[in-house]
């Protein structure tokens, strides 16, 4: 009986703790990282999430690689002769897959960073914290989405406009490019209204009123509106911190980053640093100077300056002794009385009587033997010198020709190359800001725009960059990514793809 | 009681009748039976060796057809017998058939008893369906089985091997990859993101991955096919189930058992290659065409390297299994080891498993205590990159070594400009390798409550640890593709442990004198995984004796260290129900939960139920024409039920924010964090509807059995990572990795049916010294996509994106350009508007659309990966002293994208290509080879998403053929040891392919993405042919 007993009690206590430790807490957070329900709650957050936004900028399809090639190698100046073939293709105009990777990365990491933008234009302004801080990180945003929307409305066209965080069914729509300029020119108008023009030492490299500026008058000057681009520059050029830097050169080394010249440069790091979450620049180890016959290999050598560029700095081709002094910054080429590249001399690279040219601007030539990666150089978006040649077009195209001259001069001063004619028409003042940005601004993303700007992005370029053949209008745009539309109902491909 | 017993079996024969009256239509033959001559009754009880009544006897007049059935107490009544002496035999499948002669008097009553015998047949197999356990006769699910005395005779290296062609409905696909799982899928594809896997349950363990089980400690092996039969396992059956018991200690003296064999293993067939003189010419013609120079290697051949050759080796295989086992009333054991070791057949592959296992059971009054543990290591070498591309990438005047080289390893140089990577390097050079050391086991207390209930506690485990250790010296590998940080290495440790943990009543009895059997499982069952992993990474390693982490650089080193946990919750029930042996009900519910959703989503209920019914158990029966006296068991099935799945990873349903998305400002590196990836925080359980109606048969005295089923699977809110436009800036990293890829946030959308026939046809055949067993499996599958989220968008996937998944369509339908030939002449390039610019020589590609363009939009569904049928036909036998097994599989329907053959087709970009390739030229008028021409002039030849390169991925494989001898006993017995007589035997596996495709071979694992089955991409190792000899003794 007492044994009954005690079965009777034992069994069921023992099921009875059997099951409750069957049953377990089914609320797993994720312990490895913060989840959304608990960030953009400090200011801390806030300044994380903006710097995370600015990280964006250093992505392949961003400033570290393929806008390059969008904008110069595609460009007459560049040409691309890259074993890589559908790379070679790709600067042909010849693209059969939409997605092909410069094409499809340039727009991945546009909008992934657009993305860290619109996180922080939503989020931010709720956050509890230093007013002050707290609108000029908006802004800082709101200058970055800019930035990324000229891009792709100039790369693209008809791209979609996304201006919040989405939701994973978002389907959204082609947007014109009016809309998207109208953006464009609201976000900097806003940013402009809050940023500082400068910042303490340890914040040196964050967007500035005089960046938010710049990029405002760039975007007006590429839709023509040639006098409100003219207003907006006329601020910039007013900033007192802006001027020339003495020398060229020193705006493309890793020696004098963010100096007065600087209007807004994406800080790149060197190669010790990369396990620290940042990156460097790859635009000269992809299109820079090509091996030949001996020493390191500095480049990939995927694009090429065009012989008709490398004209352009003699005013008399046939005499290799008088050129523009640009060129010595700009290119490697057969210079009489000779030249290092990369530690090797140009006759015993490419032979005595070589005349090919490569790109020099960007390189780490002046201290090393090879080319890295990850490249320490800040790449500069927009310099005081082309706010000067964009303020001057903008002048010239509203009917002040003459007041463009001395902005021309200075910029022309400052390199050693000579004095700007006096009496030039309009027309002619156009052709020759032209071939000035092309002296001043090789290799820095802007001949792209320049043509587009004048529509002479045509088949009439063949004459002197064969790659230009046949061009049919359409491709003044690149195709949107297959993929976009493939699994957007709302997107339409541009026109002609 | 009695009462109680009588009262139920009137009413089940009240129900009898009612069946009966559904066959009274083959009935009639009956009656007309009973009008004629003089007639008498016969009558008796049936009882087994152990005077136990037998219900459910078919007792006969022999070549009459008239006959009855035994009630629960063993007596039959024939009435209306004629009079006269005849032979009257009683039948009952498990039984050995009896007859005896009688003599019928008119209007008397005879009586006839009958004692039988029972017999093993499959049909009074136990099966073990998960958390209940039946014989074969009485399962009403679709549940497949494989005993493992099946696979003893033919040896296997993996539980998937064993599986492979004899389950229909069951599809394995195999790689010669040592090491690498074989991809199992059950009925179709059910979803089209997560894994495709079925759950394996070991020993009542759940396993979500193939638990790498040594197959010498297989007993059965139990695949779960439909809904009633998987609902058990609710949350993660979608997939199936995969039952496996193991071996235990049987009643008796020690036994033990040594298995051995050795093989040879070689890769079936090399792809000819050009070589350097035949490849010169070709390519000096190609770039002569595109009007430029060829670079001087090209012109001037010094080597010629057969790189399949320089990727190929001859591997082998060995096994070696020893255990013992033995038991009494009170306990039992069964302690095995074993040591299996393979050397790939692409150089520097390999894996080698150590493995232990210990069953054991004690038994003392109503306790039973017992435990199924089995430890294991493996160590494997890795396949790393794309060797099988390179290997056809690469040129012939590229020589394997070059003493030159960083590294000593020849790759493309200006003079030979090529792309690949030296796949010799790539082995060599780079090392990767796991080692695991692995626990699965049970462990379990089942004590006897009252009257046939049991309570149970089953507590499981699988631990494993892992260590992946990834080392890439110096070597340069590639053209101008220096390997710049130095020498690297990365090391990844962890462990994962999955706990299981379950209270369960079980209940298993029969009533009313056999006329009720129930069998009940009811439980609550939990499970604890937990997953913490340790990344290291480190460059610079100066000297390269030196290759542990401590001694590479500190600079760009990257640790990483996350942990993943999932819990899971449930309860369930299920119970089989069996009413006169022959009307079979059985019914599953489940409740689960998940960690895996988000609050609100994470339970979700399942259930199933299956009803079977013994027709030929049925007193009418015998009097069906043909049916009745043809087939003598006939059973049909019918089932439907809801299965889950949650098979997301975790962790889905919120956004991480991720760190050190840094930036530099004022020279200083400042931390930046921010969500990189959108989620969708109201995903919830995938739901799966499947229905089965299916029969089996047997006829003469089963010696010919048949099954077929008929399924459809529908599964629901497909958990799916849908891709979503890239505008929406969705980005995710790569653990381990410095980059950043597009990320598509987990969504239940969209629907997928998959619907077929299975068929099993077996037949045994016994002669004295001789004996046949045959068995033919057919499958057919249909799989179709009745819905997608977002708008319902296809989804691309794949080499070159070739594989569409899209409403309506199979899933991973190849999705191409359409190509017609080639041209001509002028006169066809000119009817050919949309393809400005072409000419003689070049691929004709059809305007699908016929708006004078051709883009994506010309596209077109060229077939896909997923075959229509599949078949198996095995045969095995003994003859004397010899036996021999012979299996045959196929698969039939589907289409493999060549990838490979794109890169050795292609000219606009330098590569060899494959011996005899004659390319179009005005007087050799190819109408499926396009001219040669290097650079973009090609390109569009070469496009890579055309039809071009698709080809039938039919084959029928002879998978196994084995040949075995037993050697007389004396021979050993002479020689002092007492054993059973040992036998040899020569085992040949994967002895010939018959197929058109042109691959290295055209049964595709590939990178397993069940978006993009059947794309022979590259990364794939050809199924090898073994030749081994092997030795059983058994003491």
């Amino acid at each position: 009986m007492r044994m009954k007993l005690s079965r009777a009690l034992v069994w069921p206590a023992i099921v009875g703790v059997a099951l409750a430790a069957c049953t377990q807490d089914l609320n797993i957070t994720n312990p490895n990282a913060p989840d959304t329900a608990n960030f953009w709650k400090t200011q801390a957050d806030a300044i994380s999430g903006i710097n995370a936004t600015y990280s964006g900028l250093e992505q392949r399809g961003t400033y570290q690689r393929w806008l390059a090639f969008a904008y110069d190698i595609r460009s007459d100046e560049g040409m691309s002769l890259s074993p890589w073939t559908e790379l070679r293709n790709w600067n042909h105009f010849d693209q059969g897959d939409y997605n092909f990777e410069p094409s499809r990365e340039i727009w991945w990491h546009h909008y992934w960073t657009i993305f860290r933008a619109n996180q922080v234009i939503t989020y931010v302004p709720n956050i509890n914290m230093d007013a002050a801080l707290r609108s000029r990180i908006v802004g800082e945003a709101k200058f970055l989405r800019a930035l990324l929307y000229f891009n792709l409305v100039n790369l693209y066209g008809n791209v979609p406009l996304i201006l919040a965080p989405p939701a994973p069914t978002d389907r959204p729509p082609n947007a014109t490019p009016a809309e998207i300029y109208a953006q464009i020119e609201t976000d900097l108008t806003d940013a402009a209204a809050v940023l500082p023009t400068s910042y303490a030492s340890t914040d040196v490299g964050r967007a500035t009123k005089g960046a938010a500026l710049a990029m405002l008058g760039k975007a007006q000057l590429q839709q023509r509106k040639w006098q409100q681009a003219a207003t907006t520059l006329a601020q910039v050029v007013a900033m007192p911190q802006y001027n020339l830097m003495p020398n060229y050169a020193d705006n493309f080394t890793d020696k004098f980053e963010n100096n007065v010249e600087s209007v807004f440069e994406v800080q790149f790091a060197d190669e010790s640093q990369l396990s620290q979450g940042v990156a460097g620049l790859n635009i000269p180890r992809m299109v820079g100077a090509c091996k030949g016959a001996t020493g390191v290999d500095p480049s990939y050598c995927d694009g090429l300056p065009t012989q008709w560029y490398f004209d352009q700095f003699f005013p008399d081709p046939t005499n290799r002794l008088v050129y523009d002094p640009r060129l010595d910054a700009t290119l490697f080429w057969n210079k009489p009385g000779g030249e290092d590249v990369y530690g090797t001399p140009y006759t015993t690279r490419y032979g005595a009587t070589s005349t090919a040219v490569y790109w020099k601007k960007w390189g780490e030539y002046y201290v090393i033997a090879d080319q890295n990666w990850d490249n320490p150089i800040n790449y500069r978006v927009i310099r005081f010198a082309d706010v000067l040649l964009m303020y001057a077009e903008a002048l010239n195209e509203s009917g002040q020709t003459a007041a463009a001259v001395p902005l021309i001069q200075r910029v022309r001063t400052r390199a050693g190359a000579g004095t700007v004619p006096a009496g030039m028409s309009q027309a002619t003042m156009r052709d020759y800001i032209l071939h000035e940005r092309l002296m001043e601004l090789g290799l820095e993303q802007s001949r792209w725009l320049d043509l587009a700007r004048h529509d002479m992005l045509a088949p009439s370029l063949a004459s002197h960059d064969p790659e230009f053949n046949g061009f049919p209008a359409f491709k003044v745009l690149l195709p949107i990514p297959q993929n976009e539309i493939d699994l957007n109902p709302n997107m339409q491909q541009n026109p002609g793809w | 009681m009695k009462n109680f017993s009588n009262r139920a079996t009137r009413r089940v024969r009240r129900l009898s009748m009612l069946a009966a009256l559904t066959g009274a239509a083959l009935g009639t033959l009956v009656t007309s039976l009973s009008a004629q001559g003089t007639v008498g009754t016969i009558t008796g009880v049936v009882t087994a060796e152990s005077g136990m009544p037998v219900s459910g006897v078919q007792v006969s007049i022999v070549n009459r057809g008239l006959g009855a059935i035994t009630g629960p107490d063993g007596r039959y009544t024939l009435g209306r017998a004629p009079a006269g002496t005849y032979s009257l035999r009683a039948q009952r499948i498990g039984f050995g058939p009896a007859t005896q002669q009688v003599t019928v008097t008119e209007n008397a009553v005879t009586t006839a008893d009958f004692r039988m015998t029972s017999v093993a047949t499959t049909l009074t197999t136990q099966v073990v369906v998960g958390y209940t356990t039946q014989q074969r006769r009485d399962v009403s699910d679709a549940v497949a089985s494989v005993r493992g005395e099946e696979l003893r005779d033919q040896k296997v290296a993996t539980l998937e091997e064993a599986l492979r062609g004899r389950v229909p409905g069951l599809n394995v696909v195999a790689s010669g990859e040592p090491g690498r799982p074989a991809q199992v899928i059950i009925r179709g594809q059910n979803f089209v993101s997560g894994g495709v896997s079925p759950l394996y349950v070991v020993d009542g363990m759940y396993l979500s991955q193939n638990p790498n089980l040594n197959p010498d400690d297989i007993e059965s092996i139990e695949v779960l096919k439909d809904a009633s039969a998987a609902a058990q396992y609710g949350a993660q059956a979608a997939n199936g189930v995969i039952v496996i018991t193991t071996k235990r200690g049987v009643n008796g003296n020690t036994r033990s058992e040594f298995h051995a064999y050795y093989g040879s293993q070689a890769l079936p067939r090399k792809i000819p290659m050009m070589n350097a003189a035949d490849w010169a010419a070709m390519t000096s013609a190609s770039y002569a065409a595109a009007g430029q120079t060829p670079p001087t290697g090209v012109v001037n051949p010094t080597v010629s390297t057969d790189w399949q050759d320089a990727v190929f080796q001859t591997g082998n295989i060995q096994d070696y299994n020893l255990s013992l086992s033995g038991g009494s009333t009170a306990q039992d054991y069964m302690l095995g080891t074993g040591y299996f070791e393979q050397k790939g057949t692409i150089i520097s592959t390999g894996f080698k498993r150590y493995s232990l296992r210990l069953n054991s059971e004690a038994r003392r009054s109503r306790f039973t205590i017992g435990e199924n543990i089995a430890l294991s290591q493996s160590n494997r070498t890795n396949l790393n990159g794309f060797p099988l591309i390179d290997a056809m990438r690469m040129f012939p005047t590229i020589p394997v070594y070059d003493a030159s080289n960083v590294g000593g390893f020849g790759y493309g140089t200006d003079a030979n400009p090529n792309f690949g990577t030296n796949p010799v390097g790539q082995q060599v050079a780079r090392s990767n390798t796991d080692k695991s050391n692995q626990v699965i086991g049970t462990a379990y207390a089942d004590v006897g409550l009252i009257a046939n209930l049991h309570y149970r506690l089953n507590l499981g485990l699988n631990y494993a640890d892992n260590f992946n250790r990834n080392f890439s010296s110096i070597a340069q590998l590639r053209y101008r593709t220096p390997q710049i940080n130095g020498a690297t290495l990365s090391e990844q440790t962890g462990s994962l442990t999955s706990l299981l943990f379950e209270n369960l009543l079980l209940f298993n009895n029969t009533f009313g004198n056999g006329a009720h059997k129930l069998n009940a499982a009811a439980g609550i069952t939990s499970q604890r995984i937990d997953d913490n992993e340790l990344y290291v990474y480190r460059q610079g390693f100066t000297d390269e004796s030196l290759t542990q982490i401590d001694a590479g650089s500190t600079s760009n080193l990257n640790n990483r260290g996350w942990l993943i946990q999932n819990r899971l919750n449930a309860m369930l029930l299920r119970a089989n129900y069996t009413l006169l042996d022959r009307y079979l009900f059985t019914g599953s519910i489940r409740r689960d939960g998940s960690s895996r959703f988000g609050p609100g989503n994470r339970y979700a209920n399942f259930g199933a139920g299956s009803v079977g019914w013994v027709m030929s158990d049925e007193n009418f029966y015998k009097s069906i024409p043909l049916l009745g006296t043809g087939v003598d068991y006939l059973k049909i099935r019918a089932s439907t039920g809801t299965l889950g799945n949650q098979d997301i990873g975790d962790y889905q349903y919120s956004s991480p924010i991720i760190q050190n998305q840094n930036y530099m400002f004022g020279n200083s590196v400042v931390s930046g964090s921010t969500q990189l990836s959108l989620a969708n925080p109201n995903i919830k359980w995938q739901s799966n509807k499947q229905t089965n109606l299916g029969f089996d048969f047997g006829m003469l005295g089963d010696q010919l059995t048949f099954s077929a089923d008929h399924y459809t699977s529908t599964s629901e809110g497909l958990l799916v990572t849908a891709p979503i436009p890239w505008s929406l800036g969705s980005s995710q990293l790569i653990p381990g990795y410095p980059f950043v890829v597009p990320q598509n946030p987990v969504v239940n959308a969209g629907s997928v049916r998959n619907t077929g026939f299975e068929f099993n046809l077996g037949h045994h055949l016994v002669k004295s010294a001789f004996s046949l067993n045959t068995t033919l499996n057919f499958t057919t599958i249909h799989n179709e996509v009745r819905s997608l989220g977002n708008g319902g968008q296809p989804i691309y996937a794949g080499f070159s994106n070739v594989s569409r998944t899209a409403v309506g369509r199979p899933i991973g339908e190849f999705w191409v350009y359409h190509t017609a030939g080639i041209f001509q002449n002028a006169a066809e390039v000119a009817a050919h508007p949309a393809q400005a610019g072409a000419v003689p020589g070049d691929v004709i590609f059809v305007d699908r659309n016929g708006d004078g363009v051709l883009n994506d939009d010309d596209r077109y569904a060229a077939g896909s990966g997923i075959p229509k049928w599949t078949g198996s036909l095995f045969f095995n036998g003994k003859f004397n002293a010899f036996d021999f097994g012979l299996n045959m599989l196929g698969v039939h329907g589907n289409k493999i994208f060549n990838a490979e053959r794109y890169w050795s087709d292609r000219t606009d970009d330098p590569q060899n290509h494959r011996a005899g390739y004659s390319p179009w030229t005005p007087t050799n008028p190819s109408t499926t080879t396009p001219r040669a021409v290097f650079g973009s002039a090609a390109f569009s030849n070469d496009r890579s998403n055309s039809d071009r390169w698709i080809e039938d991925g039919s084959y029928w494989k002879i998978q196994n053929l084995v040949i075995g001898y037993t050697l007389p006993a004396s021979l050993l017995n002479r020689a002092g040891v007492r054993a059973e007589a040992p036998r040899i035997y020569l085992n040949f596996q994967n002895l010939h392919t018959f197929t058109s495709y042109t691959g290295w071979d055209p049964e595709i694992l590939g990178q397993a993405d069940p978006l993009a089955r059947g794309i022979d991409d590259g990364r794939i190792y050809p199924n090898v042919r073994t030749v081994s000899f092997g030795l059983d003794i058994r003491m």
